[in-house]
């Protein structure tokens, strides 16, 4: 009898914490993630295979990356879609400087690393003059967010396409290609004779989501972000300083724009000038199904985890599944706008309960 | 002779008076720019003056001005649609496929191909309105979704209009070049006229203005704000229509690349016309001008042979100048705000 009862309770604080899970926003972004890898493993098993896998983990780390800055801004209540054009400028950028300068006069020896790598770093710190060019206009200038990333987005893809004539840039670096790029990873299976593992920016990608993670929910600086993108007014009546952390996210996002356009350069083995075109779009998509809200002050990173993850999947899945090449670009703009309208649902409904 | 003295002093007063208010006119600011643009662009390549080289810019700045104007109007309600391009090659592919390959009539083909953009804009505008999402985002949607069937209507080749029935009557008029210029550049300027004089002489152009000025206060003047919000993107898929018509009457073949960036053109002449890209002021004739300007632009590099794309960056850069003065000329009209 007493046991009985003690069963019952049992299982109503089993059944208290599932539905404690479910409330968790970002679970209830992995049920379409299940849905949709479920439905494309149903019309090709090749979809779970270990290479396929390992490539979507791989691509999807180069959207990743800038996602963490995006959902950043985005959180703030600021929207960047220059972020490509940055990626492109940062892949053409760093590759030209390595191979006018030779490295420093070290290419093709021992001591490469040091070029390329610094080299590296200068690029950084040139996109992060981008962000800090695109807070000034917003956050100084007053201007409207949309209106100057837009105009940052086609004067830094243009100046890429001037200055290389829209022709890629190699031979590279070895180190920069192989020991960064290819080579950069942690070994998991063998398929054939090929080694499939874990690679360099998808390491990145977890160890930027955990590190800002944290940062957003135990730190100054992440309350600061969800009350400035919450309510700006608010936030400086509270004594925050909202300029500072605009300029501040913008800044970290063109870095991660440039950081993520480099290791694109690096696997493909060339500075390719259209590198991150039209990634914007899919980053902000992937931020919009991850559960940010669009308006600013509401979401998390795992959300954008999830929601990149998602768009990835989409983009590899139809392509397995046998749809139309053209038609994803339709696919595409149809998932957008169906993410943006649940964004506002959820809001809606938030503001209600 | 004292009185001689008064007068003369006098009309010279009322000459200042007028040049000031000349100058006073936002449009002339814009002119202004593009006077300069074509006297650097005289200096530089005489060639330019060639009046074969001015019929080219007035072809050319004819079919993506008519998007430019609906852009204007839809800028002008505080909203934007960067989807016109995108809707322009569906639009070509689909007429050119209905024409030359359902073997329609031309006279339906012509008038599904006005129906099509006029539908899928008012979808977008509905999404802008009803839903609240943003406008920028819903018509990058747009965007995706138009770019991806044109290419699979036309899996990417292009499709000639030629066979259909009709055709030679279509393509003579498209092709036809009343006074060395074509009938687009006629229904362009025509256009202009209209939108200018509906714009500022008609209730529904003071409607536009007040709700880009203000939603709200719109609103409590008796104004639906959707409603005339709605109605600029239903013009403006009119608009896309009649230009991917007479863009195929023109080519003679439909391509799923067609249009590509004419809706950052139509934005950025939109902005240097005076269109405030916040919403809320500006004119027809600015748009005129700015539509004028980007094409001597566009021809200037390329008379001075400099490379084609940095067309986009000196947009980009225009584009940051252009509402930077928008918001300079706000704040001296409504005093400094912050």
């Amino acid at each position: 009898m007493a046991s009985e009862k003690n069963n019952t309770q049992i299982q109503s604080k089993g059944g208290l914490i599932v539905s404690k899970i479910f409330a968790v926003q970002e679970v209830g972004i992995l049920i379409p993630l299940v849905v949709l890898v479920l439905f494309f493993y149903f019309f090709n098993h090749g979809f779970l295979s270990a290479p396929n896998i390992f490539s979507i983990l791989k691509v999807m780390a180069f959207y990743g990356i800038v996602g963490v800055g995006e959902t950043l801004v985005i959180l703030g209540g600021d929207i960047d879609i220059s972020v490509g054009s940055v990626a492109g400028f940062g892949a053409v950028f760093s590759t030209f400087l390595m191979m006018k300068f030779n490295c420093f006069g070290l290419l093709n020896t021992p001591y490469e690393w040091i070029g390329v790598i610094g080299f590296m770093i200068i690029t950084i710190a040139v996109c992060s003059l981008v962000g800090f060019l695109n807070a000034f206009l917003i956050v100084d200038m007053k201007m409207p967010a949309f209106i100057v990333t837009i105009a940052t987005l086609w004067a830094v893809r243009g100046a890429v396409m001037v200055v290389t004539n829209g022709n890629p840039i190699y031979p590279l670096p070895k180190f920069f290609m192989d020991t960064i790029g290819t080579n950069a990873q942690i070994p998991i299976v063998k398929v054939g004779t090929e080694v499939l593992g874990i690679s360099l920016p998808f390491i990145i990608f977890i160890l930027l989501i955990v590190i800002f993670e944290i940062l957003l929910r135990r730190s100054k600086f992440g309350r600061n972000i969800y009350a400035t993108g919450s309510n700006r007014e608010v936030a400086k009546l509270a004594g925050i300083n909202t300029r500072k952390v605009r300029y501040i996210n913008f800044i970290i996002l063109s870095m991660l724009a440039g950081l993520s356009g480099m290791l694109v350069a690096a696997f493909t083995r060339q500075g390719y000038p259209p590198i991150g075109d039209g990634w914007e779009m899919m980053i902000i998509a992937g931020c919009a199904i991850g559960g940010i809200a669009l308006a600013g002050g509401y979401g998390s990173l795992i959300g954008t985890l999830i929601g990149v993850f998602i768009m990835n999947i989409v983009n590899t899945g139809l392509v397995m599944v046998g749809i139309n090449t053209f038609l994803q670009q339709t696919v595409q703009g149809i998932i957008i706008l169906i993410a943006v309208y649940a964004d506002i649902v959820r809001r809606n409904r938030k503001v209600l309960s | 002779m004292a009185d001689s003295e008064l007068k003369n002093v006098k009309t010279e007063n009322a000459v200042w008076r007028i040049i000031k208010r000349i100058f006073d006119i936002q449009e002339v600011n814009t002119i202004l720019p593009v006077l300069v643009l074509i006297i650097i662009a005289i200096i530089f390549n005489p060639m330019f003056l060639n009046p074969g080289n001015l019929v080219v810019i007035g072809q050319r700045m004819s079919m993506w001005g008519l998007i430019a104007i609906g852009e204007g109007l839809i800028i002008l309600t505080g909203n934007f649609d960067i989807s016109v391009g995108a809707m322009v090659a569906f639009d070509c592919v689909f007429f050119a496929v209905a024409a030359a390959k359902w073997h329609l009539p031309m006279a339906v083909a012509i008038l599904l191909a006005i129906l099509l953009p006029v539908t899928l804009s008012t979808i977008s505008g509905l999404i802008v309105v009803k839903l609240k999402i943003n406008s920028f985002l819903a018509t990058i949607a747009m965007l995706f979704i138009c770019r991806g069937m044109s290419k699979m209507m036309t899996n990417a080749r292009p499709v000639p209009i030629a066979p259909a029935q009709g055709s030679e009557l279509f393509l003579k008029f498209g092709q036809a070049t009343p006074l060395k210029l074509s009938w687009t550049f006629f229904i362009f300027i025509a256009l202009i006229i209209i939108s200018q004089v509906v714009l500022k002489k008609t209730a529904y152009g003071r409607k536009l203005y007040a709700t880009g000025d203000n939603n709200n206060v719109a609103r409590l003047a008796g104004i639906s704000p959707d409603n005339v919000k709605l109605s600029t993107f239903i013009i403006s898929g009119f608009l896309v229509g009649l230009a991917s018509i007479l863009l195929i009457g023109k080519e003679a073949v439909a391509n799923a690349n067609f249009g590509t960036g004419w809706e950052l053109q139509a934005i950025a002449a939109v902005a240097i016309g005076g269109i405030s890209l916040i919403g809320g002021a500006g004119s027809m004739i600015g748009v005129l001008i700015g539509v004028i300007m980007m094409q001597i632009m566009a021809n200037i590099l390329i008379l001075l042979q400099i490379n084609l794309n940095m067309q986009s960056v000196v947009l980009g850069v225009i584009m940051i100048l252009a509402t930077i003065l928008d918001l300079k000329r706000r704040n001296r009209i409504l005093g400094k705000i912050d």
